[in-house]
């Protein structure tokens, strides 16, 4: 062998050996779990029913977290799963108080190292008030993703497991980073500023208005369109400066109208009224004064919709919102409007910008 | 979205939307005030 030839193989054999290492490398980063904590906070998901064909009337709020991980043992091929229990409750009884200590807990989380990604188990009733709260307040690139069911794991057919295992896959996917904060049932990924329940007792309980995100299927994210509106990094607020959510209360539209219960708010404190009016979120002509009273003394008025599908309410449309001073929610429906008004009227007091605000987020 | 009511006075209004629900039970009041057959209307009506 000429010594150019030996060269050359040693050549060949060295880059050779440089490539497998870098290949060893790539294959380590691939199997390399992320590091997922999921919070507990009760709800249906950690529901407990009389029997297998009890899949409506249970308790929720009941299974352990630890119980519910040991239940699925596919979560462990997934990621490097640690469970916290945060709360034990149905979601109904959610305070501000509730939200406010869990989005401080998120945060911590999310500045942590060894934390990749966040679920949160979360009775499905205001699953998305919780859900759009932290997708406004939590600064954290991180994926962030709640989680229920519509039947307690004790039933059958419960789609409890199989939510909680998409959440896993998509708190661990690098893919599901930026995009906000995300809600995941029935294999649909949802962000949490459009998704809504709209339907109790079936499992195709939640939607957003104007679509889903992606999907998870056999434990894989694909992804479709991005969330438009400001959130998570982008967002002005941060729960680390926030100590106490502004009083905000939702009052309903009907035919005969009373204004009993927005009278009732004031006198309770409300700094802003969601009124939740029919279809485009029309005020009726009998309680307008009272409105304008209440604005005058500087509680803020905030149109919503009471339609399920997607309600959207144009301002200056149905009532003179400029003349009234009053604000429009856009397209959040009432108990979202509730959320981003107490989360903007801890910083902001004027109605333009509180509108802006409704604009933005 | 546990069900299952605790109080002798509850009763739901079945698949009833909250208007609905203030519709029928305007109604229902001219007739009775008696909570039980309130739940028999709404599950009739």
């Amino acid at each position: 062998m000429n010594p150019n030839r030996r060269y050359q193989l040693l050549l060949f054999i060295v880059s050779g050996l440089f490539l497998a290492a870098a290949q060893a490398r790539e294959e380590s980063a691939q199997t390399k779990l992320s590091n997922v904590v999921i919070l507990a906070t009760g709800g249906t998901i950690a529901g407990a029913g009389a029997g297998a064909a009890a899949s409506a009337t249970y308790e929720a709020a009941k299974v352990p977290v630890d119980k519910l991980i040991a239940g699925i043992p596919e979560l462990k091929n997934a990621a490097n799963v640690k469970g916290e229990q945060v709360f034990q409750i149905a979601s109904e009884s959610f305070t501000n108080e509730h939200l406010m200590q869990l989005a401080k807990r998120v945060a911590a989380l999310a500045k942590q190292d060894d934390v990749d990604g966040i679920v949160i188990t979360h009775g499905t009733d205001t699953l998305e008030e919780t859900a759009y709260f932290l997708n406004l307040v939590v600064r954290s690139d991180k994926p962030i993703v709640l989680v229920g069911s519509l039947r307690p794991s004790t039933a059958m057919s419960s789609d409890g497991l199989i939510n909680l295992y998409d959440a896993v896959v998509i708190a661990a996917s690098k893919d599901a980073r930026g995009k906000g904060v995300l809600v995941c049932l029935n294999d649909e990924i949802h962000t949490a500023r459009d998704v809504t329940k709209i339907v109790n007792i079936k499992t195709e309980a939640f939607k957003s208005p104007w679509g889903p995100l992606g999907m998870v299927v056999e434990g894989k994210t694909y992804w479709f369109r991005l969330p438009a509106k400001r959130h998570t990094t982008q967002s002005e607020f941060d729960i680390e400066r926030i100590d106490q959510l502004a009083p905000v209360e939702v009052v309903y539209g009907y035919g005969n109208m009373s204004d009993a219960a927005i009278k009732t708010f004031a006198a309770n404190g409300a700094k802003a009224i969601i009124h939740a009016g029919t279809g485009n979120g029309s005020v009726a002509k009998s309680v307008v004064p009272t409105l304008n009273e209440l604005r005058g003394k500087g509680v803020h008025i905030i149109r919503s919709s009471r339609v399920t599908g997607g309600g959207f309410v144009i301002r200056n449309a149905e009532q003179p919102d400029d003349k009234y001073d009053w604000v429009v929610s856009h397209d959040l429906n009432p108990q979202k409007a509730r959320v981003l008004a107490a989360v903007a009227l801890t910083q902001a007091q004027g109605s333009k910008e509180l509108q802006r605000i409704f604009w933005e987020y | 979205m546990s069900l299952g009511l605790k109080r002798e006075l509850d009763f739901v209004s079945d698949t009833l939307n909250p208007q609905k629900a203030r519709v029928l039970l305007m109604l229902a009041l001219t007739k009775t005030n008696d909570t039980k057959e309130f739940q028999r209307m709404f599950y009739t009506y």
